[in-house]
């Protein structure tokens, strides 16, 4: 059966960032020329809900420039901090908050990782990065030192996650190029610094990678790098960029997943005794289903075909496609021909990403936003401003595209980070999208849809606090879904840790089993739909 | 005007030539042809259809022919044209491109020109001005497979998957035995979810070519898609037969076998695909790091070049190009013996590289003195490389050096047809036809003016007597 959109006609979608005041955000990554691939990659955006009001705010992470870094006196560009003033209005807290990141910011995830109800921030940046512990009172210190995770040079994807379920969250950092400005070869000067004949900026290929880093959670505010003693062990020093926990072969246990680009994933197998290995190339996701290393960056986790195990969605580079990978008993398999996503992903360069239910039939929908690397792609035959797209879910396994004026994409940006989260906690899912050097998008969910929804916040009790890697499942109208909470995915991105279930007509929840990261796992039932459920460990959802 | 399948010859940057000195070439990777990931790998390239098939030798006399023929007729467009294929088929790609501009500007309307020079231009990954040469050619010449077939294979890299398989379906109608057309079909309906009809396109292309790898990876690939593991398998069993190194290849072999269920095997295929992948992105980083020493190098930090080579060797000992290149930069820097040990080095390392025949050839003519030795290089190369006009150049000197001057003189001749302005090869072969009468001749006088017309510098090195000569 074909699935038809539930969503009413007109643009789904309708860009409010200039009325929600979030255009006060300009993102700024290096020079317009961007000679050098520092100044390309561009940021991330964080929805959480900072100051524990119960609205999603907004985090929005900044560049910097070369000019800047060398030069302390220059005005300072930093991350900002918007709070959800919960009229569909924002308001920037940035200074008065503390979070204030000056450093060339790229990728963000949030979590509490001291357990203490307030949600931390933790900001990679191209030079140290920064772990903003929360206050609980609007505000945060900047603890990276103490905490000792300060990394170095070119971080990019970071994620929390409980791997040996202490309770505590573990931190993986990925890690690009090995960057020195003045060891950079410039655009054109030999192979690797050309698009279709146009000089541009090198790299990756042919630069030195950096490990990447994976920290335990000593549980004294400090954390103790353990890649080598968990067998996280990044040897050929891969270009990392999006980095997702999620648990792909349903053993309860949290595995990690790390796009690099042009070359092999990495899929680190949690062995469940404190150690990982790496399966990427035997579970299927490594490559392209012909062999290939993609140039991979962001991720999408989802179970778009609702058949029980975790999907992912790879974004890649134009002139390629990005990677559908279906999951069927943990092994992967590139379906992206067959999902009809080949040809549509073919000119677009591909940044962040999300498998999300938009019209509530209980269905995943696929949302993609591109943007170019190389302004110079207009001279290519490409473009650097592209619009981003939305993928309608067939139900079949297929998707297709949904046209701009329909997704109501119609813009064209250099987009790269987006997440994702309901800015009106109304059970209809917003997207914010960071776009390089000029304002954001703000996404909001425009359509009528007569879809019902549940969502669902968990609270940790004797599992991290927000619950961040637990496997919720909801039956309702006769089919199951399932999805877990990330505090990190898409590309550099982390989106809201409340999870969404779009559940179509069904006016009751018949089921819902949570597995909690501790592996500890209750059901509830009889749940109305319609509404956000907060269900405290252990206890009955309120 | 066809041209031969190109070999991907590596991009060769000469230092400035010395007076009467050695002259060492710097090898810039050939790389991958682009800086990012494609969906066809660049050895997927449907490339140049196979025309006349020649050996360089014939091309080089082909070349020697149609320059005689342009200095004939200097305003002609198809001399200047033939001049550029000859080029191009030598490998002299800069030379080729400007003989087919000014072929184009003479003519705009030559097919073959416009061809010639688009594939030129697909080589170098500028598709875009490529297309707007093959849609020329088409337009004037619609009965050209070879320009659909391009045009087809350009539209595929660009995202237009309807448009090429218009062309390649030309293609075919015109050339019923083109493979190339048969595989290009495939390709397009891989990217658009038609397996079936891919299957059938990629069978189509092996009937006509049998053995023919990218036809089997491409079957292998729709297999794949349609989950078919078993004729994958075999695809791919075939494949790496002939390509044993092949990462993907081997994952994808290995992905065939577990879906098989032979899971041992299949983890012995991923941990070779594993093994060959890191292989793959170590030798991608010394290039890089071989690149960063061509920069340095080209902006005379020399010791910094080094350094860069030497990183290069330490990222994989394997990659030979950067031997050659420390060498050279070695060389620069008086360090004579070193720069020779990684000469040998390098041809111990890759003894198909041209170019460090050639500077070791060199190295062993003028520090060891070594003629017989250094002549057995130079001819090393030129085998290798036959349009490789310093090497050409080099083995005249030798030549002449140990008085075998009929030897010499076609050398120095098959240098300056290649590229005639080589001002050494203009010098050396005056003087050589000096030597063998023992006077200036018309034609000696002529080649040593034309010589110093290029270079002045290289007065210093001609005799007293004879530039006295050459100034009445």
């Amino acid at each position: 059966m074909l699935g038809q959109p539930v969503l009413a006609p007109g643009p789904w979608f309708i860009d409010t960032a200039h009325k929600a005041g979030l255009d006060a955000f300009r993102d700024v990554c290096g020079n317009s020329a961007k000679d050098y691939l520092v100044e390309t990659l561009g940021s991330g955006v964080a929805l959480f809900d900072y100051n524990n009001d119960g609205l999603v705010d907004v985090l929005l992470v900044n560049g910097s420039s070369f000019e800047a870094l060398a030069n302390p006196s220059l005005p300072r560009t930093c991350s900002r901090l918007f709070r959800n003033n919960g009229d569909g209005t924002f308001i920037d807290v940035t200074k008065e908050s503390g979070l204030v990141n000056e450093g060339w910011g790229v990728g963000v995830t949030v979590g509490d990782y001291d357990n203490d109800g307030n949600r931390d921030v933790f900001i990679t940046n191209f030079g140290s990065n920064a772990l903003f512990h929360n206050n609980g009172n609007g505000t945060f210190t900047n603890v990276t030192k103490e905490a000792g995770l300060e990394g170095g040079n070119w971080s990019t994807g970071c994620a929390w996650g409980d791997y040996d379920r202490d309770g505590r969250l573990d931190l993986y950092v990925a890690r690009y190029v090995d960057f020195e400005k003045g060891q950079m070869p410039t655009p054109g000067t030999n192979t690797y610094c050309n698009y279709r004949g146009v000089p541009v900026a090198c790299g990756p290929r042919g630069l030195p990678g950096l490990a990447d880093l994976f920290y335990h959670n000593e549980g004294n505010g400090k954390f103790r790098e353990v890649s080598m003693d968990t067998g996280v062990r990044d040897t050929i020093r891969g270009y990392g960029l999006g980095v997702v926990w999620l648990d792909f072969d349903n053993d309860g246990w949290p595995d990690i997943f790390v796009a690099n680009d042009s070359m092999q994933n990495y899929l680190w197998r949690n062995k469940r005794n404190g150690t990982f290995e790496e399966v990427a190339m035997e579970a299927g996701c490594a490559l392209s289903g012909d062999g290939r290393a993609q140039s991979n960056m962001g991720i999408a986790v989802g179970d778009y075909d609702n058949d029980g195990w975790l999907d992912l969605m790879v974004t890649h580079f134009s002139e390629d496609y990005s990677t559908l990978y279906h999951n069927k008993g943990g092994q992967f398999d590139d379906v992206t021909y067959q999902a009809g996503l080949g040809t549509v992903s073919f000119k677009h360069l591909a940044w962040g990403t999300g498998f999300v239910d938009f019209d509530n039939d209980g269905w995943k929908e696929l949302f993609i936003a591109n943007g170019h690397i190389y302004p110079q792609a207009d001279q290519a035959g490409n473009s650097y401003f592209q619009q981003n797209q939305l993928f309608r879910n067939l139900r079949d396994g297929r998707f297709s595209l949904i046209s701009p004026e329909e997704s109501g994409f119609t813009k064209a940006r250099s987009s790269r980070g987006a997440a994702f989260g309901s800015l009106r906690g109304n059970g209809r899912i917003d997207i914010v999208v960071n776009n390089i050097d000029t304002e954001p998008f703000l996404y909001e969910l425009a359509g009528t849809t007569s879809g019902r929804w549940v969502g669902i916040r968990l609270v940790g009790v004797t599992c991290n606090r927000d619950a961040i890697g637990a496997r919720v499942s909801i039956t309702a109208g006769g089919r199951t879904q399932i999805d877990e909470v990330r505090s990190a995915d898409s590309f550099v991105s982390s989106s809201d840790v409340r999870l969404h279930f779009g559940v179509a007509d069904a006016q009751l929840i018949e089921k819902v089993e949570i597995r909690w990261p501790d592996g500890s796992v209750e059901q509830h039932d009889g749940l109305a739909t319609n509404r956000e459920y907060v269900i405290r460990q252990g206890e009955k959802p309120r | 005007m066809k041209s031969p399948r190109r070999s991907g010859k590596q991009l060769t940057i000469r230092c400035a030539p010395h007076v009467g000195l050695v002259i060492v070439a710097l090898v810039l990777v050939s790389a991958v042809i682009h800086a990012q990931m494609t969906a066809i790998p660049p050895d997927q390239l449907l490339t140049i259809p196979a025309g006349e098939s020649k050996t360089a030798q014939q091309w080089l006399s082909e070349l020697s022919g149609d320059r005689q023929a342009l200095a004939a007729y200097p305003d002609s467009a198809k001399a200047h044209g033939l001049v550029g294929r000859d080029l191009h088929a030598l490998g002299e790609t800069d030379a080729a491109s400007q003989m087919l501009d000014r072929a184009l500007e003479l003519d705009p309307h030559l097919t073959d020109a416009l061809v010639e020079k688009g594939s030129i231009l697909a080589g170098r990954s500028e598709w875009i001005p490529a297309i707007d040469l093959f849609r020329r050619a088409v337009a004037i010449s619609p009965r050209d497979a070879s320009a659909h077939l391009w045009l087809g294979d350009m539209l595929l890299r660009t995202g237009d998957f309807d448009g090429a398989f218009d062309e390649f379906k030309v293609a075919l109608s015109l050339e019923p035995k083109s493979f190339r057309a048969c595989q290009g079909m495939g390709l397009v309906h891989l990217q658009q979810g038609n397996f079936s009809a891919a299957i059938d396109d990629f069978h189509q292309a092996l009937a006509i070519k049998a053995n023919y790898l990218d036809g089997e990876r491409g079957l292998a690939h729709a297999f794949a898609s349609a989950h078919n593991w078993p004729e994958v398998k075999e695809c791919l069993i075939r494949v790496l037969e002939a390509d044993p190194d092949s990462p993907s290849d081997t994952d994808a072999l290995g992905t065939a076998l577990a879906r098989m269920g032979n899971k041992a095997d299949a983890e012995k295929q991923f941990a070779r695909a594993r093994e060959l992948s890191n292989n793959e992105l170590l030798l991608l980083r010394a290039k890089g790091d071989n690149n960063w020493g061509v920069t340095l190098r080209r902006e005379n930090k020399k010791e910094e070049a080094a350094a860069a080579f030497r990183r290069a060797l330490e990222d994989d000992s394997h990659f030979c190009e950067a031997h050659d290149n420390l060498g050279g930069v070695l060389w620069m820097l008086k360090d004579v013996a070193a720069a020779m040990s990684e000469f040998q080095a390098a041809v111990r390392c890759d003894p198909s590289l041209a170019s460090a025949h050639n500077n070791l050839g060199t190295a062993l003519l003028y520090f060891e003195h070594n003629q017989d030795g250094a002549i057995a290089q130079f001819h090393a190369a030129l085998i290798l490389q036959p349009g490789f006009a310093m090497a050409h150049l080099n083995l005249g000197k030798a030549l002449a050096s140990r008085q075998d001057l009929t030897e010499a003189e076609p050398e120095f001749r098959s240098a300056i047809i290649i590229d005639p302005n080589l001002a050494a090869a203009h010098v050396g072969l005056g003087l050589l036809l000096a030597m063998k009468k023992n006077d200036l001749s018309a034609e000696a006088k002529e080649e040593l003016l034309r010589g110093l017309r290029l270079d002045p510098a290289l007065r210093e090195i001609i005799p007293q007597s004879y530039r006295a000569q050459l100034s009445r």
